[in-house]
């Protein structure tokens, strides 16, 4: 457990509600997340574990209808996709998409400059990137080609995911949000990741794993297991809740809940 | 752009035709004023685009003129494949009670369009008339010439289980059969038509068909080509699609000397949805060009297309599809697919696969490929011990399947396998792989 | 889609970049089109008879013909007697014989337009002949090519120094008769390029043209005639910029290629012609025919443009493959916003055996532009083995364009394989979310995904061009997305 009074709040969500074609999907969700610190959410198929990664990355085809979300402290939900992910909030996609023509490193190394400039910084050359791209990439265990490919373009899905990673790893954000990471891939693929997420540990990021089985957690330890069901956190815990739920299931959490 | 039409003689006798009266004065006014400017004008050449592929040569020293002759050719009549429900016969256009069987499903009503033509017309004037432009000229001649018709309508909510058969022949000269359909409502119906002719017969048939399909109902529509190795099909069909209603469209091009077909489609509204599938099979002499007209009037409509044509000895085979995504009409999808096998030294494959698209939230695609059999398919057949004349017969065979697979009558899918093995010069070598 | 309203001003702020006009005396004929005319064109460039009877005999063939009218573009009427045939800027001496005699303003308007004609400057692995109005003005390493052999000149010059090759190969690929432009061309053409590559060798630099129209009320007419003998090789570029003007001009070209046994041209084009302003207002009327023959065995002609200027395009430069094994590419990417009409393809006949093309076409529309693909791939019954490969796509920039597919395929040879594929659809907003995502600006993720989109023919550019291309593409849709 890495809790500490000197960590600093990065997300702050009170009573998140959200819809998307009329359709609710969060209902007043809360949530904390200080520096530091790795949480998990988990739930069952269609709880709505997606639209939060979606809704904080800030995608408009979903409508927020009630609550707010500071990300350290300041109002997340008025910022443009873009300028979030320049503020140091990443997204891990469920399904990274295939971009044809455009080059993985390319746009790795146009976001990366555009969070330079946001931040006041020189943009990097061309040499210096390639060698930051090198270092992550060993990490990450891909291979050269990688780096003449086309974004996402005719990856597998364990690649896609560790494209994934490896952007994480060059971007450096604040708060990352991995969005299902585990699915789709085979289990040395999994260690891959897994090995590479907890490298990017730090006393100043936070992680958030969205997940909806236990097995990724195997490899990556939270220091906080939520349970986000009908679109609130229903319950939370510690990393023994998400042995629990695999042992249990969701359904004691709902009936639980109902009970207090 | 506009035709240049030019006469053909085939149209002069149809001066000293007497036209039958409708019952209503101003459509008999109209048919006979179309009828001078249809043989003033003439019919249009293959210099015009929408000809392009197919020649109305072929018609120049045939009499057009409406053939009144009822007669009943018998072995046309036992060529038909097994059918369940209601059949109804036309031959020359006119129906022919003692031939027709079956009782109609409750809920469709049938009017022979003599009946129609009695009572006022207003309404159904849009649908019995044609304008003078190439496009329509075929249909025009049907709208001058047609004596007679059949006229289908399917209450709300009716959802007959039986299909229900329309069996078209035609003897000599002229055949203009017209067909009404009206859907109402939630409606369904299953309509198989059949164009038969004998091998010795001339005759020219101009068939049109005119449906409309109303709110979330659904038809679905097979016509089968028969018609004898002489005759000449020039087929009219267009369809209105309403709100969240689909219309399935299976054409099995299998007969004559030339046909053609022009399948207009209109997705009216949205959620409106239609699937057209055809086969080509064009051998011997036989010329055989699909035209077809989608367009995406309204948004979330959908349509898929999908053609297979086999061309051999000095046949000719031509789809041209065009897809109309008109400005609104977004969240439309759109996919057409033709794929042809080229077979003859002498044969012929065209392919005219058109997008014209004018909104942005669509998702349109076509595919169109020409080629012969695929060598390595044809290599496993020949690695697992098949000799080659029946790799090759059977990949001929697999390749028509795509259309015909997707026929849910089991006696009518037989039957156009069986026409398709004919067709096949080593039928025999296959026939126990796919029966 | 969260859009950012300030950016996108600016960049719509940003204009066509090569309207200026260059101040110059020019000696331009009268408007008006007769046989005195042509007379009057074929003196001045001191002609060969055959060639003013060449010329005389298209105009007459002309007036016979009717103006063709395509189905998807709109435009008034064009009054062909109110056009100038012919503009030259005034010149000191009797044709310039080097740089030096150039006049000093057009040497600027080239610097201005980033082609310096200076031989030692930025584009020093490239032969420019430069075109202005109506005639060549420069054409630079004259020297250099001639050592290899290689004939690169302007099309005056090669009429006076290379008359057989003139008389043998003009209208051979081309008839006068073969279309209304095509004949009027024939009948008034004024200058353009010349190029011949003797056998067997390759052409040791690029080389290109670069047409300019400066004078207000003209059209341009220019012939470029290209023939690759046995076994050479040629990489021939073209680039066109004009003033920004409220009238439409005419700009109604023909080019000829043809490559013997064993030899290949590469055709690139940048053609950036003033488009007309948001309005609609002004802008060229590039009405191009050009055609290549693959006349020996495995020759190959390969077409690669890049048309973002221009009101109204129709153009469909195509390859008729006669040679056996020889082999026909097109590479385009056409860009229409505000109110333009791109209309272009191509046409592969295969008539030798086995031919082979490659047709790729990328199409975007922006603002109420219309943009359409126009193609034949025709595979003649002799043409055993012949295959062909088509994958034309259309990316739809806003609701009010117009994205167009009209391909005709027809096949005669049972031997053949033809392939043709097409998808129109939208930038996806999944793809867009995820470049917002990685802090990207909108603008970025639209331009990288378009550039993403257009990349399989950006590589078949020459270097020098490629990027150049990719930025005029980011220029022509500025203001496309919101």
């Amino acid at each position: 457990m890495t809790t500490n009074t000197q960590n600093t709040a990065i997300l702050e969500i009170k009573g998140l509600s959200a819809e998307i074609n009329g359709r609710a999907i969060l209902k007043g969700l809360d949530l904390h997340v200080r520096s530091g610190e790795v949480h998990a959410i988990m739930g069952p198929n269609g709880a709505g574990k997606s639209t939060l990664s979606q809704v904080l990355a800030g995608r408009q085809s979903y409508a927020i209808t009630a609550g707010s979300v500071l990300f350290r402290g300041e109002d997340l939900l008025s910022l443009p996709a873009e300028e979030r992910a320049r503020r140091g909030l990443f997204l891990g996609f469920q399904y990274p998409v295939e971009i044809p023509g455009v080059n993985n490193v390319y746009l790795l190394k146009a976001a990366l400059n555009a969070k330079r400039k946001q931040a006041g910084l020189a943009e990097v050359d061309a040499f210096e990137f390639l060698g930051l791209v090198r270092e992550k990439m060993q990490l990450m265990q891909m291979d050269e080609s990688f780096l003449s490919r086309g974004v996402n373009e005719g990856f597998s899905g364990g690649e896609k995911k560790r494209n994934e990673i490896l952007q994480m790893a060059v971007l450096e954000p604040v708060l990352a949000i991995l969005d299902e990471t585990d699915s789709g891939l085979d289990i040395d693929a999994l260690k891959v990741v897994a090995n590479g997420v907890n490298s990017l540990r730090r006393h100043d990021r936070a992680i958030l794993l969205v997940t909806h089985y236990q097995r990724l957690l195997d490899y990556i330890t939270p220091d906080y297991v939520h349970v986000l069901m009908d679109g609130k956190i229903l319950k939370s815990g510690t990393a023994t809740l998400a042995h629990e739920l695999e042992a249990r299931g969701y359904d004691w959490v709902r009936e639980e809940a109902a009970h207090t | 752009m506009n035709a240049e039409l030019k006469s053909t003689h085939g149209l002069a006798p149809l001066a000293a035709v007497p036209l039958v009266s409708t019952g209503d004065s101003s459509h008999d006014a109209w048919r006979t004023a179309a009828r001078g400017r249809l043989i003033a004008g003439g019919l249009p050449t293959p210099r015009d685009d929408a000809w392009k592929y197919s020649s109305l040569n072929l018609i120049q020293r045939r009499d057009l003129s409406p053939c009144t002759d009822y007669s009943v050719p018998a072995q046309l009549l036992a060529s038909l494949p097994e059918r369940q429900g209601v059949t109804f016969v036309c031959i020359n256009g006119q129906l022919i009670a003692e031939l027709s069987s079956g009782a109609l499903p409750a809920g469709v009503r049938y009017t022979p369009l003599n009946d129609l033509f009695d009572s006022p017309i207003g309404a159904m004037q849009a649908r019995l008339r044609a304008d003078d432009s190439a496009d329509q000229r075929l249909k025009l001649l049907n709208a001058v010439c047609c004596t007679s018709g059949v006229a289908f309508d399917v209450s709300a909510h009716q959802t007959p289980v039986e299909p229900v058969h329309l069996v078209h022949i035609a003897t000599h000269h002229g055949h203009y059969p017209r067909t009404l359909v009206t859907l109402q409502a939630g409606s369904r119906l299953n309509l198989i038509e059949y164009y038969l002719s004998m091998d010795d017969s001339n005759s020219v048939s101009v068939p049109v068909t005119d449906i409309q399909i109303e709110h979330g109902a659904a038809l679905q529509h097979t016509t089968l080509g028969l018609a004898g190795a002489n005759s000449v099909v020039y087929a009219d069909v267009t369809a209105h699609v309403g709100p969240d209603a689909s219309y399935v469209h299976r054409s099995l091009e299998l007969g004559g000397l030339a046909t053609r077909l022009d399948l207009k489609v209109h997705l009216d509204a949205r959620g409106a949805e239609a699937t057209l599938n055809g086969l080509l099979l064009a051998d011997k002499t036989r010329q055989i060009d699909i035209r077809t007209s989608m367009e995406h009037r309204a948004p979330n409509t959908t349509s898929s297309q999908t053609y297979r044509g086999v061309a051999n000895d000095r046949g000719r085979g031509s789809y041209d599809g065009k897809v109309v995504v008109h400005r609104g009409a977004a969240k439309s999808d759109s996919r057409q697919s033709s794929r042809n096998l080229l077979l003859g030294p002498k044969a012929e494959i065209d392919a005219r696969p058109q997008l014209e698209i004018n909104a942005d939230d669509v998702k349109c695609s076509h595919g169109a490929t020409t080629g012969s059999i695929d060598e390595e398919v044809l290599f496993y057949l020949l690695s697992r011990g098949i000799d080659h004349d029946t790799a090759r017969a059977l990949l001929i065979f697999a390749f028509t399947d795509d259309v015909i697979a997707t026929l849910t009558d089991p006696a009518l899918r037989h039957a156009v396998e069986k026409r398709v093995l004919a067709s096949l010069p080593t039928a025999a070598l296959i026939r126990d792989f796919v029966q | 889609m969260a859009s950012t309203p300030h950016d996108l001003d600016n960049l719509v702020a940003q204009k066509y970049q090569h309207g200026f006009v260059t101040d110059i005396e020019s000696d331009t004929v009268p408007p008006g089109l007769d046989e005195d005319l042509i007379r009057l064109i074929s003196a001045k460039k001191k002609e060969p008879q055959f060639l003013l009877d060449w010329r005389l005999k298209s105009y007459r063939h002309w007036q016979t013909m009717q103006e063709p009218h395509w189905a998807h573009a709109r435009y008034p009427a064009i009054d062909y007697q109110s056009i100038s045939y012919y503009s030259a800027p005034k010149a000191k001496t009797d044709g310039p014989k080097t740089l030096a005699d150039v006049d000093p303003k057009l040497l600027a308007t080239y610097d201005k337009l980033g082609v310096p004609l200076h031989e030692r400057a930025r584009l020093a692995g490239v032969a420019v002949d430069a075109v202005f109005d109506s005639v060549s003005v420069a054409t630079t390493f004259k020297d250099r090519l001639s050592r290899a052999g290689v004939v690169f000149c302007p099309f005056s010059e090669a009429v006076q120094l290379h008359p057989k090759l003139i008389e043998q190969y003009l209208g051979s690929v081309v008839p006068t008769t073969d279309n209304f432009y095509a004949a009027l061309n024939s009948a008034v053409f004024t200058d353009g390029s010349f190029v011949y590559i003797p056998k067997g060798v390759r052409c040791p630099m690029e080389l290109s043209t670069y047409f300019r129209i400066n004078a207000a009320n003209t059209g341009q007419f220019e012939r470029t005639l290209i023939i690759a003998d046995e076994g050479s090789h040629v990489s021939y570029l073209e680039g066109c910029t004009a003033p920004m003007r409220d009238e439409n001009q005419l700009h109604a070209a023909v080019v000829e290629l043809v490559a013997l046994n064993d030899a290949t041209i590469k055709y690139s084009t940048v053609q950036n012609w003033y488009p007309g302003d948001e309005n609609g207002l002004g802008g060229i009327y590039n009405f191009v025919t050009k055609r290549g023959e693959c006349r020996g065995d495995r020759s190959r002609i390969s077409w690669t443009q890049v048309e973002t200027g221009s009101a109204i395009t129709w153009k469909y430069p195509s390859c008729v493959l006669l040679g056996n094994h020889s082999v026909g590419e097109f590479y385009s990417v056409a860009v229409a916003n505000h109110y333009q009409q791109a209309d272009t393809g191509t046409k592969m006949i295969h008539i030798g055996k086995n031919t082979r093309s490659t047709i790729v076409s990328k199409g975007i529309s922006a603002g109420h532009a219309n943009n359409s693909y126009r193609g034949l791939v025709k595979v003649a019954a002799s043409a055993d083995g012949a295959r062909n490969y088509t994958q034309c796509d259309s990316l739809l920039m806003g609701s009010e364009c117009g994205a167009h597919t009209f391909p005709y395929i027809e096949v005669k040879n049972p031997s053949a394989t033809v392939e043709h594929e097409a998808t129109t659809s939208k930038i996806s907003e999944d793809q867009l979310f995820y470049c917002l995502q990685r802090g990207l600006s909108q603008e970025d993720a639209i331009n990288m995904i378009v550039n993403g989109f257009c990349k399989s023919v950006f590589k078949e550019l020459p270097m020098e061009f490629a990027v150049e291309a990719q930025n005029l593409l980011a220029v022509s849709l500025e203001g496309a997305v919101g």
